[in-house]
């Protein structure tokens, strides 16, 4: 059993895991053998964290949903994938998970091609879902593409405000787990204010698990990042932690962040990577998102502990373990903030 | 009582008062100033607009003439230039200072009958829902003035004009430009030059220089500015302290340059001030309707002015609504940036700042498509066009229609790009569309062609080649010497948002054309990347093959099946022939003797469409070039559609 599951303690939802995995090979196969540039899609690197969500939320509604269920869970994950083979040519990754990327050993064309088809694939899987999750899917696909544009267009803008870097985070990252979410619970049946806090809860969950991505871009190492760190400032991307830290008002400190950011634009050095990173620790943009990201994960524990009664309790614990894993990626204030690098360099399970 | 009050007396003012008085109505112009009056701005005329300029009945005007832009790249120096296209018989710019091109143009509208009064502005008049005139305060007294309908012709940089009248303002003005006038300068040229990327060290990513000619010995320099995160007057100054020095220490034609004008600033537009209302028309830069990229204002001021003059004289009691209409048709990037909180990050040229590879790349459809946008290209004929069947044209009118709504709720970048690529005359679209009503009209027969799903059809197949024309500006591979971010980031924003549109539309058709759909797309996405990793099959020709099979399959009744298999070959070779306009490479069909085993009125369709597609190709083709040989396809392969 992958260890990358290790946080899932109901077992029906782990089989029904392996199912998906099972429907997976036989979507990307298309009745013949995987394609080479499939191959990422169906590595058993990644956390599915998607489609475990789909079936965990399933879990929280009175009747056993059909083979739609497991169509949903592949559908999202081939969602995903197709964002990253896109995200890795854009960024130019050499490496994803631990092995080389599509568009490093195909090439940006096929990555891109090949990205198209997964995004279809999984369209594919839902063309006989009832109209409305049909819209609840097209929705998303559109908040995904606003999204990207969107923070591709404010890439460089140092004056980002908050509202519009979590808006940018809900669109692009948060809608795809609320509708994860949206998928498992409805197709299960559940009462509608059921379907309303579980969906909440995604949503919740997609938050900070963007949150998290932002910060452990900063603080992580190159051995936990697979790369080095402050790639979003080397391109413009002004996550929580950055926007934090250059509210306030303008100290020298604040002064030669700004100064920091705009000449990383042009000249990514890491030594001014470091002094960035480094201010944004002083200015507080860390804590303050770690108080962020407790603030969202406590929201996502009180639905979950409302939602006790719906569910079996192994899939409600499960849901609560990654809350907990969320929780540790973190650094909560009573974490000693010289230390974060260390506990980053340990914590490699989940990577 | 007058017909029209107009406020500002600028180009886009002064296009009201003299096309509206030549229409018979009765204006008038206020101004807070007096005529003629200083302005700051780049002073460079678009062919655009000489030609609306020349409407004013003024004969050719006296300035320095321009031939188009050069685009230069500061860090590689690397530099592209393009001429204008033609407007109405003219490809020249012009450069004329404000002053007088404004002043000209004034005079021209009171020598048509309007009445120009100095003053400014005070608020408007309403009446219920309806504005029914202005309050005006002349150097003596305040006035209210009644009149049928007001024009706001008020600029960029007067946003706290109206205040407790506007719509709130989501966001202020787009940005800053300012520019300084130096001598000693050897010829300039006649070229506009625009220099990007950043300015200085990196301070300010959304940022271009330009060097306009002023003369043999002169040279107006200036930049432009998008919002940033510092005050805008003294990072202008320092900007263009920074750039003139950067200019005399690496451009021999600057190395004996001075000062020899201060700098002038002025904002830039790109939002809307006020939108139209009943009995209030907003024109020019105050509509926000400057061209996107450089800001450059002069020519959609002219044309907005003389559109609001046609609408109130055609129909004076509902003339904004009439006026909006062809204002959004005049200028499709109204309607999107109008509403759009984000419309000023979405600015294309600040990707630009980082995307340049895209305007270096000849093969870049996107590149092409901005430099359109740049160059402010008319709209031009496609081979389409020469056909000159009805019903074919009715079916690509149909589809053209169609498709607006979708481009127009893309993000306003993507919009902005989709619809520039559009507009090329080698665009792929339409072309789906053209084959599938060309093989229907060859064939005899009683069912109707363009239901309500198989329109929706032959928009996602459209669409669908769009996608493909985007990824197939991606490299093939990345070059570690040379960024090609330009080019991937902007043709995956294209292509997963139309994607996105493409599934949305599907998912709403009834079955069985939604699983085919699908299937479809999915086949040809597989397919091109299949056929590029695999077997070194070019992908822009795969998904022009799939998807003319696509459109063969809707366009052959169920009648005639028969003919399936022939029209399916010819949809290859129309593949083939599209497929070496756009790879200027030069693609050797394979002998295949398809027109024929078909009834002669099809047969004479289908060679039609053909020779049009093997016309004498716009873009040269790459030196040699040896011509590639294709496959020939086997069966024809589309998703099972249960019908």
């Amino acid at each position: 059993m992958n260890k990358r599951h290790s946080w899932v303690e109901d077992p029906l939802v782990l089989d029904q895991l392996a199912g998906a995995e099972t429907l997976l090979v036989a979507v990307l196969g298309n009745g013949d053998v995987p394609l080479p540039f499939h191959r990422q899609a169906l590595s058993m690197r990644s956390k599915r964290l998607r489609p475990l969500l789909v079936l965990l939320a399933a879990r929280c509604g009175p009747e056993s949903p059909g083979p739609m269920l497991l169509r949903a869970a592949v559908a999202l994950e081939l969602v995903h994938e197709a964002t990253l083979y896109h995200d890795d040519i854009v960024d130019e990754a050499s490496v994803r998970r631990g092995e080389p990327s599509i568009q490093a050993t195909f090439g940006p064309l096929v990555a891109g091609l090949a990205g198209s088809e997964l995004l279809y694939a999984a369209a594919e899987l839902c063309v006989d879902f009832p109209a409305p999750l049909r819209r609840a899917l097209t929705r998303a696909g559109v908040a995904l593409s606003h999204g990207q544009t969107q923070e591709v267009a404010m890439q460089g803008y140092v004056p980002i405000t908050e509202h519009e870097r979590l808006r940018i985070m809900r669109l692009k990252t948060a809608r795809l787990f609320a509708l994860a979410a949206q998928l498992g619970v409805t197709l299960a049946s559940a009462a509608d204010d059921v379907v309303v806090r579980v969906t909440r809860m995604g949503m919740c969950i997609g938050m900070c698990f963007q949150l998290v991505d932002d910060l452990r871009d900063l603080v992580g190492t190159e051995v936990t990042l697979g790369r080095p760190p402050g790639a979003d400032l080397r391109d413009g991307v002004y996550t929580l932690p950055v926007i934090y830290a250059l509210s306030g008002p303008p100290t020298e400190e604040r002064k030669n962040l700004i100064d920091a950011l705009h000449s990383l634009l042009t000249n990514g050095d890491p030594r001014t990577i470091e002094s960035a990173i480094e201010l944004i620790r002083i200015q507080g943009g860390f804590a303050r998102a770690a108080a962020t990201l407790g603030d969202w994960l406590a929201n996502a524990r009180k639905d979950l502990s409302l939602l006790a009664s719906s569910g079996p309790d192994d899939a409600i614990r499960s849901l609560q373990n990654l809350t907990i894993w969320l929780a540790r990626e973190s650094f909560l204030p009573m974490r000693d903030p010289m230390t974060y690098r260390h506990s980053y360099a340990c914590d490699s399970s989940m990577s | 009582m007058y017909d029209v009050v107009v406020i500002g007396a600028g180009p886009a003012g002064s296009a009201a008062a003299y096309h509206g008085s030549r229409l018979g109505l009765r204006v008038l112009v206020v101004d807070r100033l007096a005529f003629p009056r200083a302005k700051t701005c780049g002073d460079a005329l678009t062919p655009r607009a000489v030609a609306a300029v020349r409407r004013f009945g003024v004969a050719p005007l006296a300035g320095i003439p321009v031939r188009g832009i050069r685009l230069v790249h500061r860090e590689t120096m690397e530099s592209t230039v393009e001429t204008f296209p033609s407007w109405e018989g003219g490809s020249t710019g012009m450069l004329v200072p404000r002053e007088t091109l404004d002043d000209m143009l004034l005079s021209r509208g009171r020598a048509a009958g309007a009445r120009f009064e100095m003053a400014a502005a005070r608020g408007l008049i309403r009446d219920g829902s309806r504005v029914t005139g202005i309050v005006i305060e002349t150097p003596s007294e305040t006035l209210r003035v009644p009149a049928r309908c007001v024009v706001v012709a008020i600029g960029s940089a007067n946003a706290r004009f109206f205040q407790n009248q506007r719509r709130p303002r989501p966001f202020p003005a787009v940005g800053l430009a300012g520019r300084v006038g130096l001598r000693g300068t050897e010829d300039i040229g006649d070229y506009l030059e625009f220099y990007f990327p950043l300015l200085t060290d990196g301070r300010v990513l959304s940022a271009y220089g330009w060097v306009f000619p002023d003369g043999a010995t002169r040279a107006n320099v200036g930049v432009g500015v998008v919002r940033t995160a510092r005050s805008g007057r003294i990072l202008l100054g320092r900007l263009i302290d920074e750039f003139v020095s950067w200019l005399v220490a690496t451009d021999d034609r600057f190395s004996h340059a001075e000062l020899c004008s201060p700098m002038r600033a002025a904002s830039i537009a790109g939002f809307p001030v006020l939108a139209s209302e009943p009995g209030l028309l907003t024109v020019g830069d105050a509509a926000g309707i400057a061209n996107p990229f450089t800001g450059e204002g002069i020519a959609s001021a002219l044309e907005s002015g003389e559109l609001a003059a046609q609408a109130i004289s055609r129909s004076p009691e509902d003339a904004h609504r009439v006026y909006e209409e062809s204002l959004r048709d005049r200028f499709p990037q109204v309607h999107r940036l109008r509403h759009s909180i984000a419309s000023v990050h979405s600015q294309p040229w600040i990707v630009l700042g980082r995307g340049w590879d895209v305007i270096l790349s000849p093969q870049s459809r996107t590149g092409r498509a901005l430099k359109r946008s740049l160059l402010d290209v008319p709209p031009a004929r496609t081979p389409l066009d020469l056909i000159a069947h009805r019903s074919v044209q009715d079916a690509l009118a149909t589809i053209r229609t169609d498709l607006k709504p979708i481009i127009g709720r893309l993000p306003a970048l993507t919009g902005e790009l989709v619809h520039a690529m559009m507009a090329d005359p080698e665009s792929d679209v339409g072309w789906c569309t053209a084959f599938a009503s060309m093989v229907r009209g060859g064939l005899v027969c009683h069912e109707p062609f363009l239901t309500r799903d198989i329109r929706r059809v032959l928009t996602a197949l459209e669409l669908i080649g769009l996608v493909g024309a985007a990824h197939c500006d991606l490299p093939e591979w990345s070059n570690p010497r040379s960024s090609s971010w330009g080019r991937k980031t902007l043709s995956l924003l294209i292509a997963d948002s139309v994607n996105v549109e493409i599934l949305a539309m599907a998912f709403e058709l009834s079955q069985p054309w939604r699983g085919f759909l699908t299937t479809f797309a999915r086949q040809v996405f597989r397919r091109a990347a299949a056929g590029r990793s695999d077997k070194n099959v070019p992908a822009d020709f795969v998904i022009l093959d799939e998807l003319f099979q696509a459109a063969a399959f809707v366009g052959i009744p169920n009648g005639a099946r028969v003919y399936r298999g022939p029209v399916a070959t010819v949809a290859t070779r129309l593949a083939v022939l599209r497929a070496s306009v756009l790879a200027r490479e030069q693609f050797a069909p394979n002998a295949c003797d398809a027109v024929c085993r078909v009834p002669a009125k099809l047969r004479t369709y289908l060679e039609e469409i053909l020779s049009l597609a093997a016309r004498p190709r716009m873009n040269t083709p790459r030196e040699n070039s040896k011509p590639t040989m294709l496959p020939i396809p086997g069966p024809s392969r589309l998703p099972h559609l249960i019908t």
